[in-house]
């Protein structure tokens, strides 16, 4: 534990030589690769979301690659298509040319631009880490981790993502603006004249899958396992809550728990990382009650109620 | 791993003892205050049994129910939740559970059973005990008591019964058997179908059972006292025997028979004893 400690450590370092502040989003995503799941991530412009997770990328030693959504995108921009290809001898075949899916590290921008069809399309790689363009099925190189975002503004000609597909995200992670100490460092570091130095690979890709193996080992006390239960159910049939989380949300918070637990060097799980992780694994699978907004209430208004009862 | 396992099984018995300890010494001064109370009200004292084996059933179910874990991490902050994951996962082996449980027995190094043992307590629940014993005896040797609860209860049962026995007699007495009887049957005997004369044979024998037998049973008791001592005094006793003892034998066994036939008998029998001999 205390070397996985270091690791996490060294790793968060390195990255926030490039990226200022934005912790809670970095350690987060670092969960979410460890629980082999996937993250929505949802913020305003320029708040250095591409940074944060190309600068994870770079430091875990794993291919990036970066999908604009747009209402134009087509599934085969995303995962490939046949080309045809002529030999030197003249004769032609086809060849299919991979698409920007065949990376370890893909962030999907602004996924609620994108046509259902496109989501889609996106949505069967994150769950099945495959790839299917007409009779072929391309396995996907491990470890494979999406980053969809979402802009919470600008909702005009867009296609939000359907509840049924959002509940598989792990997380939603919400990226807040910077404080006026680490903006004022943002602006040091990127309008002085000094180039920021290439980060190190601080993980390999086996290490890495290393430790998504060992996530599952962390263990958890069962009081602890039913007050993360108590949480999740505790959606369901609740005034402020239209639609409840699914099962797939109580798996997720104690995946997730684990993951932060050995994030922070410990070799258990404590109460602290299921309250602290519940909110971005809600937060995306729970509808409001009009009740809830007529009180100007926000999901982790919600959130927060369903942790005091649970306690 | 079996030196964690042994240091779980020992903390659980640890204080499963510590508790069971404490819980016996308070049944014990519960029943030395109940046996106190009872002998003070004059009361069969053997009842004072009873709250303090209802306390010691009910505290041990509850006791034993508690997490035993818990009470630990309470005292000792350092092993919250930590403590009662590593023993959930004892049967369990992996890098990351060996290394926590390695980490809570260093930890656990700490613990000093000592500090679930409540010294004061039990000091105050041994005076207690000494305390109490020592009013019992006084209490039984100078016969001390404030209210005679027993033979409260004993007139009570007497005069009760005796009070729903009089009204009865009187209830009864206004209405007699026989008219009862004409009652039920006077439909009957004004038509002369009435045969109750025949079916509860004699009259004069159905009176017999409408005769109202008292019984009256009285508690028996006796009561050592110390305090109704008093001198013997001096009994003169009647003397009943005869003056003249004598034996006479009784007429039953006198045999009137004829010296000559005396005679036959003695030879019969002398003649079967040299028979024998021979």
């Amino acid at each position: 534990m205390k070397s996985c400690k270091e690791i996490t450590e060294g790793l968060f370092k390195e990255i926030h030589r490039v990226v200022v502040g934005q912790d809670d989003v970095i350690e987060q995503i670092f969960v979410c690769i460890l629980c082999d799941g996937n993250a929505l991530l949802e913020g305003y412009p320029g708040l250095a979301k591409t940074l944060a997770i190309k600068s994870l990328a770079q430091v875990m030693d794993l291919k990036f690659s970066r999908i604009q959504g747009t209402p134009d995108l087509m599934p085969s921009d995303i995962t490939g298509t046949n080309i045809i290809e002529e030999s030197s001898a003249g004769k032609r075949n086809f060849k299919f040319q991979q698409g920007p899916i065949f990376a370890n590290i893909v962030m999907a921008d602004e996924i609620n631009r994108a046509t259902p069809k496109t989501q889609s399309a996106l949505l069967e790689a994150m769950q099945e880490k495959q790839v299917t363009v007409g009779t072929q099925t391309f396995k996907l190189d491990l470890p494979f981790f999406i980053l969809a975002t979402q802009n919470p503004i600008e909702q005009e000609g867009t296609y939000p993502l359907p509840e049924a597909q959002a509940d598989r995200f792990l997380l939603k992670i919400k990226v807040n603006y910077p404080s006026f100490n680490e903006e004022a460092e943002i602006v040091n570091m990127y309008s002085s004249a000094n180039k920021v130095q290439g980060l190190k690979v601080i993980l390999e890709k086996e290490s890495i899958l290393n430790l998504q193996g060992l996530v599952r080992q962390v263990p958890i006390a069962n009081d602890l396992k039913a007050k993360a239960l108590k949480i999740v159910t505790g959606t369901r049939n609740n005034s402020l809550i239209q639609f409840g989380a699914s099962p797939r949300a109580s798996i997720g918070i104690i995946l997730a728990s684990k993951a932060y637990a050995l994030i922070k060097g410990r070799n258990y799980v404590s109460s602290q990382d299921i309250e602290t992780i519940a909110y971005p694994i809600l937060r995306h699978r729970i509808i409001l009650s009009f009740e809830a907004e007529r009180k100007g209430m926000t999901t982790d208004d919600a959130i927060k109620e369903i942790i005091q009862k649970a306690k | 791993m079996k030196n964690f396992n042994n240091f779980i099984k020992e903390i659980k018995s640890t204080l499963t003892w510590y508790f069971i300890f404490n819980n016996i010494l308070t049944s014990i001064v519960i029943f030395l205050f109940s046996y106190l109370v009872l002998a003070v009200i004059s009361f069969h004292a053997i009842y004072a049994i009873v709250p303090s084996i209802i306390y010691f059933i009910v505290s041990t179910y509850v006791r034993l129910k508690e997490n035993l874990i818990k009470n630990v991490e309470k005292k000792y902050r350092m092993l919250d939740e930590k403590l009662r994951t590593a023993s959930q996962y004892s049967n369990f082996t992996n890098p990351i559970v060996d290394e926590l449980k390695l980490d809570v027995i260093r930890e656990a190094g700490t613990i000093r059973s000592s500090e679930f043992f409540h010294t004061n307590r039990t000091i105050i629940k041994i005076f207690l005990c000494v305390g109490l014993s020592f009013a019992i005896i006084f209490a039984s040797l100078f016969d001390a008591y404030f209210f005679n609860m027993r033979s409260y209860i004993d007139d009570k049962m007497v005069s009760i019964p005796n009070q729903i026995k009089d009204q009865i007699r009187q209830i009864e007495e206004k209405r007699k058997p026989a008219d009862i009887m004409s009652e039920l049957f006077n439909d009957d005997i004004k038509a002369g179908t009435a045969s109750y004369k025949d079916i509860y044979g004699k009259g004069s024998l159905a009176k017999l059972g409408d005769e109202i037998v008292n019984v009256e049973l009285q508690s028996y008791g006796y009561k050592l006292s110390l305090k109704n001592e008093q001198e013997i005094e001096s009994q003169e006793f009647n003397e009943v025997f005869p003056t003249e003892i004598y034996a006479q034998g009784a007429g039953a066994y006198k045999e009137n028979i004829a010296k000559d036939d005396q005679e036959v008998v003695k030879k019969y029998f002398s003649k079967i004893a040299r028979s024998e001999v021979k």
